[in-house]
């Protein structure tokens, strides 16, 4: 199971600097995802906002169901920066695949908020990028030459034999 | 005189023997350049790099009026220092899990992998390359190891935009402990990461046993466009 990482103030923090264009495109306006689209093993946060005009009151606790993510069923989200705003940030497994994701997010004054959120692929393993020549091809005109040279002493190493031959004889 | 064409003879084969030899065990080219590790920032350092960025943009000069840029898939690539200059093709996994790389009958393209963000784009865009092919012998990314800290590297889009990324980090990884999370992690403010192969060669399966990875960030659009 993967951790649950939990909002770290830290991580809140720097969270609104993030100018992430794509979560704009997130048709639900109660909810935000960051990043959007996020990715396996990537530490991303949920923040929503409990407001609604039919609800009784305002929310005191917010949960994700994190089943569809592969995380725990319940996970408790923690007091936002407003009123009815509840944020969180976890950890999605390194086995989810990649694809749309619709969890959600249920307030305890009754509003059910849906969030959509999109999960890349990551490449699981190093690419292959090469296939060696500059570390295994060898100098095939120094072969070359030293055959050539190989070849013209034997040439020349028959006809001395061959002019040495009837000189015994004789 | 026939002592001195038996000498003759005598050295042609030897010098032949040598030559051949010499040949056959030399390198045709030397071996790709490795980044050194005092240019490597470990996985903490490269985390807490990119968080930097993502905060206020203090010790960051004018980028704290910088925005990302817009969703473009990448046309084409430069690097001064190495002077590489490419087309980039979109590519996405293979079925083994690895991103996808150009053919290695295409040594001089370099592939962005597709399932990412664009490059100006918040998270870490890749882009890979070759850093040899049989065909030619050193490939598009050869001198990738040589890339230093400061370099810049330009990234034109479709959309005609280019964007400049400034190199942060260089480091040679075994394939077999590849940082996955370091390299491919979502970064809050946009990253680039050029990925090629290096270190030792295992023979027996015909593949590197490392690669080497540069980090950089966006550190703004430029107004021309660099084509290759």
């Amino acid at each position: 199971m993967a951790a649950f990482a939990g909002a770290t103030p830290a991580a809140l923090a720097s969270a609104p600097g993030v100018d992430d264009s794509r979560s704009a495109l997130i048709d639900n306006p109660n909810v935000s995802v960051t990043p959007n689209p996020s990715a396996p093993g990537t530490a991303t946060t949920f923040v929503v906002s409990c407001n609604a005009l039919t609800a009784g009151g305002n929310a005191t606790a917010a949960t994700l169901s994190g089943a569809t993510l592969g995380l725990p069923a319940q996970l408790p989200m923690q007091p936002g920066t407003q009123p009815n705003q509840f944020v969180l940030t976890v950890n999605l497994p390194q086995s989810i695949g990649p694809g749309s994701f619709s969890p959600d997010i249920n307030c305890n004054n009754g509003v059910s908020q849906t969030v959509n959120i999109d999960v890349n692929a990551v490449p699981g393993q190093a690419p292959e990028t090469g296939d060696g020549s500059t570390l295994t091809a060898t100098d095939g005109r120094l072969t070359v030459a030293g055959l050539g040279l190989l070849g013209v002493a034997a040439v020349m190493g028959g006809l001395v034999l061959r002019r040495r031959r009837p000189g015994r004889h004789l | 005189m026939r002592r001195l064409l038996d000498a003759i003879i005598a050295a042609a084969m030897a010098a032949g023997v040598i030559v051949a030899f010499i040949g056959s065990s030399t390198l045709r080219w030397s071996p790709p350049p490795l980044p050194p590790r005092s240019v490597a920032l470990s996985g903490a350092q490269l985390a807490a790099g990119a968080r930097g960025a993502a905060g206020t943009g203090t010790a960051r000069g004018s980028a704290y009026l910088l925005r990302p840029m817009a969703r473009s898939v990448p046309a084409s690539l430069y690097i001064p220092r190495i002077q590489a200059r490419a087309k980039i093709i979109s590519l996405g996994l293979t079925p083994g899990g690895a991103a996808a790389v150009p053919p290695l009958a295409s040594p001089f393209l370099t592939s962005w992998y597709d399932r990412g963000p664009t490059p100006g784009q918040p998270g870490t865009a890749v882009i890979l390359g070759h850093v040899d092919s049989a065909k030619v012998g050193p490939a598009i990314f050869y001198n990738l190891g040589n890339l230093r800290p400061g370099d810049l590297i330009y990234v034109t889009l479709k959309d005609r935009q280019t964007a400049v990324f400034r190199v942060y980090s260089a480091a040679l990884y075994l394939k077999a402990d590849f940082p996955i999370r370091t390299v491919y992690s979502y970064t809050s403010w946009p990253t680039l990461r050029l990925i090629t192969c290096g270190g030792q060669f295992d023979y027996a399966t015909g593949h590197y046993l490392g690669n080497t990875v540069v980090f950089a960030e966006y550190i703004g659009p430029q107004a021309a466009a660099i084509g290759p």
